[in-house]
């Protein structure tokens, strides 16, 4: 199991971030809990990994309606495809400064030296995500637009309960 | 980009295949990228952190996925794509990454790579970058692969 700690700060980050950037409001529909399974994708996706003391990754995934509303609400402009190219690159930003957010807070507290990569961001028909051999929690989130999880992995067992 | 970061990444990648027994690996042209559409169905991506920062993307046909992860395990035919040959992938997508991580050390570049992620669907379309990519076809006896190599 992930020390609570650290993957309740994704989920504050994600509240946080969603209701300053985006005026949307994301509820947790119960706790995070162990997701070693492949993961069926609600639409449009984006994974953010991060390297220091320990390697980790946060994957923000979303029904793509809920995708159309963050990038409408943050541009102040219509779209009507999640796959449209401003929809994807501001789901990407979101995720980036979700886990940029958290992992400051972490960094000051466990001293990690977590260090971001860019995020990816992704849509396609029903896509599936996986990550071998890493220990891996899920929230299901809901919102008035859609649902949201998140999803935090962690390379062996470096900050476990 | 730099073709001085990308390299290492090709070299890496054939390496680490004729490691395996696949030799006669061709590479294509390099084409810069705004919008990653990729037709292949599996795509593992690793992050990179360090002196620079990106991703990487290698994509396959399952079919290609499934050929590659048969010359890994000699006498293991791989029939059906399961578990065990995306575990396989990311093994060698992870295998790949690490080789090229100590090709661009030798070069005074260091960087950290992340674990992994691996992304199955029929015509994915992703954005490893806000900017631009490179793409490489690298034409293999198992199949295509496809690399997609952002770095900022």
């Amino acid at each position: 199991m992930i020390n609570q700690q650290l993957t309740q700060s994704y989920f504050e980050s994600a509240q946080i971030v969603l209701r300053d950037m985006a005026s949307i409001q994301i509820e947790a529909g119960g706790y995070f809990y162990p997701d070693h399974n492949d993961i069926l994708s609600y639409g449009v996706a984006s994974i953010i990994t991060f390297m220091g003391k320990i390697k980790g990754r946060l994957l923000i995934d979303m029904d793509p309606e809920l995708a159309i509303q963050i990038a409408r609400n943050i541009n102040d402009e219509e779209f009507s495809n999640a796959k449209e190219f401003m929809v994807l690159t501001t789901i990407s930003e979101v995720n980036n400064v979700i886990a940029g957010k958290a992992n400051t807070g972490l960094n000051n507290i466990f001293s990690l030296g977590l260090r971001l990569a860019p995020p990816i961001v992704f849509t396609g028909k029903k896509p599936i995500v996986c990550i071998p051999k890493i220990n891996s929690e899920s929230i299901d989130c809901y919102s008035k637009h859609g649902r949201f999880r998140i999803n935090v992995a962690f390379e062996g067992g470096a900050i476990t309960k | 980009m730099n073709t001085t970061y990308i390299n290492p990444f090709l070299e890496a990648l054939i390496k680490v295949l004729e490691q395996f027994g696949i030799t006669g690996v061709e590479i294509g042209n390099m084409e810069k990228k705004e919008r990653t559409q990729v037709t292949l169905d599996v795509t593992a991506i690793v992050g990179l952190v360090g002196d620079i920062k990106g991703n990487v993307a290698y994509s396959f046909s399952q079919e290609t996925a499934k050929k590659l992860i048969s010359a890994m395990a000699p006498g293991m035919p791989v029939d059906e794509f399961n578990m065990m040959v995306l575990s396989a992938i990311g093994e060698l997508s992870n295998m790949t990454t690490g080789k090229a991580s100590i090709l661009l050390s030798d070069i005074g570049v260091n960087i950290d790579i992340s674990p992994p992620s691996i992304i199955v669907a029929e015509e994915i379309y992703f954005i490893i970058s806000p900017v631009q990519s490179i793409a490489i076809n690298i034409n293999t006896p198992a199949g295509r692969i496809e690399v997609n190599i952002e770095i900022e």
